[in-house]
């Protein structure tokens, strides 16, 4: 036996593609994602009302 | 036409529901949404009136810019309760709701597919994402299953939208066997409640309820408040994640006015109202039973009705939809004719919404109407050739 067969085999649970599209069921992956970033940094559709900056 | 008057804007002189006011005359009414008679219940007035007493008449602008008031999330914690969602995002049109969020969640490398009878409103949304559209026949989740299997790979998103109960033929869609495709291939489902909410399920919960189905099951819940509660809009329940994302890119949200307090009052209330008096659904099923069992019996054609609210009386011929149309408002029935293009070709048919406030009698006389204007009416000819 080589040191290479000896090595016990890393399993993959999904092919590569199928996790790629098993997350585009994400919300969190939709593209417009990015562009309403500041207004998501102040939670729960703007209600929670803390600053979306670091306090001095 | 010679001797049919126009059936379409009919002036209501009254609050329409089972019964209705046209020109005066009292008519037994089956073209209200009015599921559970709870429009003008006296609850949902006073809700309406309280909330114009307080806030007026208008919220004057966007939520995003002219704020909110606690009648909004007050509204939408209690439909997101209702669907045992996270959240929950009302827009001012049912409409706009499906354009604006389809057009919003997906793009040109993604796949919306939907039931060949889905409502005006997803093909539109459909369209405006520039997502390749697609349609599988009628009901028919074989066709969607191999319609996936051949094709989601050439996709990034895939939604699947369907209504819980169909509008134009009160037919609905077997949920579990979608939520089961949806997973298989890695979609999201979009079940449209704008008639199954108060009408399916024995408590009016909705299409999860009559299919034993889990809501956490269905991404996107979308609905109505237009007809059983009494109100105005739609309305988008899910993941917290999702209904954020519609609050700041759905343009039929972030650019419309926020919704009238009045009309999220009455839609509160009369969610509250359906939760509390299920023999409202007990007797809405107990007359859609009724009206099924009679129309049976007289050998008329309600193609695949599920016996829940929307019953067709199917014509297949659209001048003899029109001229039956005409023949029972003249005997004091008021029911809308569906012609193509509303419906496919010779499937034309005068579509029946039965509420729980009909009672036997009513729907007993417009059975015997039914059958006396279509023996009158025969194959047709009598319309075409007038006789003096």
């Amino acid at each position: 036996m080589n040191r290479l067969s000896a090595e016990p085999k890393q399993r993959r649970s999904l092919p590569v593609i199928d996790q790629r599209v098993a997350a585009m069921t994400d919300f969190n992956t939709l593209p417009g994602m990015s562009e309403i970033s500041v207004q998501r940094a102040f939670g729960n559709g703007g209600r929670d009302q803390q600053s979306v900056f670091p306090s001095a | 036409m010679v001797g049919i008057s126009n059936p379409f804007f009919r002036l209501h002189e009254t609050r329409a529901g089972a019964t209705t006011i046209i020109e005066g005359r009292t008519y037994d009414n089956y073209s209200s949404y009015d599921y559970l008679g709870l429009n003008g219940h006296p609850e949902v007035q006073t809700a309406a009136v309280r909330a114009i007493e307080q806030y007026g008449t208008s919220c004057s602008a966007s939520r995003l810019v002219a704020g909110e008031r606690p009648l909004h999330r007050e509204l939408e914690a209690a439909l997101a309760a209702h669907y045992s969602q996270q959240t929950c995002v009302v827009f001012v049109s049912g409409h706009a709701t499906n354009v604006s969020s389809i057009g919003a969640l997906l793009g040109p490398k993604d796949l919306i597919v939907h039931d060949s009878l889905a409502h005006n409103s997803i093909v539109i949304g459909g369209t405006l994402s520039r997502a390749e559209r697609r349609l599988f026949p009628h009901n028919d989740l074989d066709e969607l299953d191999e319609l996936l299997t051949s094709s989601r790979h050439c996709y990034e998103r895939v939604l699947i939208a369907v209504e819980g109960l169909y509008s134009m033929d009160g037919d609905f869609p077997d949920l579990a066997r979608l939520v089961e495709i949806k997973r298989r291939h890695a979609a999201w489902l979009m079940v449209d409640e704008a008639h199954s909410l108060g009408v399916l399920g024995d408590t009016g919960a909705g299409v999860f309820e009559h299919a034993g189905v889990d809501p956490n099951d269905v991404d996107i819940w979308m609905g109505t408040l237009s007809k059983t509660l009494s109100g105005c809009g739609g309305y988008i329940a899910g993941p917290t994640v999702l209904v954020e994302y519609l609050k700041f890119a759905a343009g039929g949200f972030v650019f419309s006015v926020g919704m009238s307090p009045p009309l999220a009052a009455a839609a509160i209330a009369a969610l509250d109202l359906m939760h509390r008096e299920p023999e409202r659904v007990a007797r809405l099923h107990r007359n859609s039973q009724h009206f099924t069992d009679r129309v049976r019996a007289a050998d008329l054609d309600i193609g695949t009705s599920a016996a829940r609210a929307v019953i067709p009386v199917v014509t297949h011929n659209s001048l003899i939809a029109v001229a039956l149309g005409q023949k029972l408002f003249d005997r004091g029935v008021n029911v809308q004719p569906i012609i193509p293009p509303a419906v496919p070709e010779r499937s034309a048919r005068l579509r029946f919404f039965l509420t729980s406030e009909h009672t036997e009698a009513q729907i007993d006389r417009t059975i015997e109407a039914i059958v006396e204007a279509r023996q009158e009416i025969g194959d047709g000819r009598s319309i075409l050739i007038p006789t003096n």
